[in-house]
């Protein structure tokens, strides 16, 4: 089921209607894991049995670490839990593609294991990164293991978050589940505030720069270079709004449910360094693999060239989560030699602390950043590297072809610089859509009625839902 | 006969166009019965139609434009209705020389081939069927929401037709379903006799008017495929064909696609296509209805 859909708004309004009513802390519960359920089994009841498994798995883990206090049998443990876990996540998603990526040396070794036609689980990457960083902070005594099955069930499989994220940490969520539902008006208007926002984000602007976006990267080599310009820059937009969409439509649907889901993006492109990019962009993500790839594999604890490797092997893992494709890989990789780069940089040069710079420096080290990750996203979205390199040589060498200026991605470019320009010098940037301000019911209902009028007739699935 | 109701028509979706439809669905000639001088009717679908170009740069009015400055005494209108096929003309073609006299030639545009053969998968309001035998018939089509967006649109309420619109054709769906993979089976061509049918189809044609027919051919290309410009035309030999046939029952024939790939290769604009949707697909634009009218006005000479 999609946040975009019909059925999801009659869905959740018998859902809330039922929590209101549900006098019982444990009756809420099991509605809502009966409702997580149900929003997953729309799209295939068949996977539900993997959520299922990975449940099951990881809470017993997690009870059986709670008495267990020998390291030896305690990282047994925690190693069932990864290789059930990642076992499904790799036989789903990279299966085919360790097929074909190693054809070569299975035919010199005259094998020929076939591809299999495999559907991939719909957000099987995030709840199974969920369900695997509450294994490893019981490991790390971190947190106290949950004792209910049905708070861990609902832990797992809560909705909003499920098939696009963000990747909750049982730290954050485990501990609201222990308190009663409270539908209230106030949590209903800063909800249905993101929601809607988020909605109009993914309808309006995000699925409409894909059809523009779509047929330029099918076609890199006819257009001239400021189309290629125009329609990168689309495409940085509409994967930030697509993805931002979804996040606020998730974080706004568990508000009014009563649960805090922490924020995903926080303007990423104001990113005045990469390393910025990587705090702003996806933060449920990029502090899932800080917290349980980079730093297990010694951060920067461990000299100069193990920082480096680590920081590559970290965003290489990040590139591939993203996707069974090299384009992916390397995407990952490339944002690894970027932060290493910037690492090497803040090294050599010490950097006054932002309130001293230059507004010269501010903005050239914006312009750097911005221009790094918007070169990183044509690897992102190209099925092939070679197409990638068409594109970036078309980017920076002036180059003739069909000239191709759509409007609308136009308008939605300069709006968008707009608008970051603006939240930059503005103060307080949560108070950019006051709850109780006159303009905010305006802007939101203008936004409503935008989504209305352009609601896609076909399936436009959110980008984040192939990962 | 159905026609566009008049009054002006704004369209933004595809292209940035305002019609101001005439009687009779007529772009751009209020009343096509007051006009004597001798006309050229350009009968087309959507394309026809042109919605997404102003009335100035449609071709009716390009071509208008250039018999004036050619000394030619013709006028040349659109008449055109999204979704019509060949069979449609057929029944108009009678009526509107009624209602607009001294019409002296009929051209007609070919945007689809599949608009030429029988049994087509969606017709609206005529079709030319080939079970148990060839022949030209009216449909049942009468969309009882004719009268209900009439009534909306005349109180500016166009926007309620197109909400409720959009929801009555909502299915929702609450059982849990099961996903599948997107593998596209095309349903196999249908075969015909080319020949019987296109005979049959032109036959009919000639008899509803004494005055000459023409066919202008437009073709898809040039169109972006496989990231690069395709120039190769799938239809190119059963047009050859239709051609052939044409020349049987002097039904002349204009080939665009020489215009098209010319202008292309000179100026790099192809004749379709809008930049708020797609550069190279959909209907004419300025280019197009130029072209379309150039070709014309050198057939007439």
């Amino acid at each position: 089921m999609l946040f975009t859909q019909i059925e999801f708004f009659i869905f959740f309004i018998i859902l809330i209607i039922l929590l209101a009513i549900s006098r019982q802390k444990n009756d809420q519960k099991i509605i809502l894991v009966f409702a997580s359920y149900y929003f997953y089994a729309y799209w295939d009841y068949r996977f539900l049995s993997l959520i299922m498994l990975t449940t099951i798995t990881d809470y017993m883990v997690g009870l059986c670490l709670k008495s267990q206090n020998i390291i030896f049998y305690r990282r047994i443990l925690l190693c069932i839990s990864l290789f059930i876990n990642l076992s499904i996540l790799c036989f789903f998603k990279y299966y085919n593609f360790f097929i074909e990526s190693l054809s070569g040396i299975f035919n010199l070794l005259n094998l020929s294991p076939g591809t299999l036609d495999l559907i991939l689980p719909l957000g099987i990457s995030f709840y199974t990164f969920k369900s695997i960083s509450y294994s490893i902070d019981v490991f790390n005594k971190k947190i106290e293991p949950c004792t209910s099955f049905l708070d861990y069930a609902l832990f797992v499989s809560f909705f909003p978050p499920l098939l696009a994220g963000p990747i909750v940490r049982a730290s954050h969520l485990l501990p609201q589940l222990k308190t009663k539902i409270k539908i209230t008006q106030n949590n209903i208007l800063q909800g249905l505030r993101l929601f809607i926002f988020g909605l109009f984000l993914k309808v309006f602007i995000a699925d409409r720069l894909g059809l523009f976006v779509d047929i330029f990267f099918e076609n890199p080599n006819v257009f001239d270079s400021i189309t290629t310009w125009i329609a990168v820059l689309s495409y940085s937009t509409q994967i930030y709004f697509d993805f931002a969409g979804y996040s606020s439509m998730a974080i706004g649907t568990a508000k009014m449910i009563g649960y805090d889901i922490e924020i995903n993006f926080d303007f990423p492109y104001l990113s005045k360094s990469i390393v910025e990019f990587w705090r702003r962009w996806h933060i449920s993500l990029s502090f899932w693999i800080r917290d349980y790839v980079y730093i297990p594999l010694g951060g920067n604890k461990l000299g100069k060239s193990r920082t480096y490797i680590n920081l590559l092997v970290a965003m290489t893992i990040c590139g591939l989560w993203h996707g069974a494709a090299w384009t992916f890989v390397f995407w990952g990789f490339y944002h690894g030699v970027l932060l290493m780069f910037n690492r090497i940089y803040s090294k050599t040069h010490k950097e006054r602390p932002s309130s001293h710079q230059t507004n010269f420096t501010i903005f050239f080290n914006w312009l750097i950043t911005i221009t790094g990750v918007v070169i990183g996203w044509v690897f992102f979205r190209v099925d092939n590297l070679s197409y990638a390199l068409v594109i970036i040589k078309k980017m920076f060498i002036p180059s003739p072809g069909i000239a191709w200026s759509h409007p609308f991605a136009i308008f939605i470019i300069i709006s968008t610089l707009f608008f970051h320009i603006f939240v930059y010098f503005k103060k307080n940037r949560t108070e950019v859509l006051p709850l109780h301000a006159k303009h905010t019911i305006a802007a939101l209902f203008c936004m409503a009625w935008l989504i209305i009028v352009f609601h896609p007739k076909g399936f436009h699935p959110f980008i984040y839902f192939q990962f | 006969m159905y026609v566009s109701s008049p009054g002006v028509f704004k369209f933004r979706s595809e292209g940035n166009g305002i019609t101001h439809i005439g009687l009779y669905g007529i772009n751009a000639i209020p009343d096509i019965t007051k006009i004597k001088q001798n006309k050229i009717a350009i009968w087309g679908d959507s394309c026809s139609e042109a919605w997404q170009v102003d009335d100035n740069k449609k071709m009716s009015q390009i071509l208008t434009k250039l018999c004036a400055a050619n000394d030619i005494d013709l006028i040349a209108f659109n008449i055109g209705l999204s979704g019509n096929n060949t069979t449609d003309y057929y029944f108009s073609i009678p009526k509107i020389e009624h209602f607009a006299p001294s019409i002296k030639k009929h051209y007609i545009l070919l945007t689809a081939l599949k608009d030429t053969l029988p049994d087509p998968d969606n017709a609206y309001r005529s079709v030319f069927l080939s079970d148990p035998e060839y022949r030209l018939a009216k449909t049942n089509w009468k969309p009882k929401f004719i009268k209900r967006k009439a009534i909306l649109e005349q109180f500016k309420l166009g926007f309620v037709w197109n909400l409720t619109s959009s929801i009555s054709q909502l299915s929702p769906r609450f059982k849990p379903g099961i996903s599948t993979q997107n593998n596209k089976i095309s349903s196999p061509e249908k075969q015909y006799n080319y020949q019987v049918a296109w005979n049959f189809l032109l036959n009919k044609l000639k008899e509803q008017t004494d005055n000459p027919i023409a066919f202008v051919y437009c073709p898809l290309i040039p169109i972006i495929k496989n990231n690069q410009i395709q120039y190769k035309d799938e239809n190119k030999n059963r047009i050859a064909l239709f051609k052939e046939i044409c020349a049987t029952h002097n039904v002349e024939f204009i080939d665009m696609t020489g215009y098209f790939i010319n202008e292309f290769k000179k100026t790099n604009k192809f004749p379709r296509g809008f930049c708020n949707t797609k550069i190279d697909k959909g209907h004419f634009n300025e280019t197009g209805h130029r072209l379309i009218a150039e070709a014309i006005l050198n057939h007439i000479n």
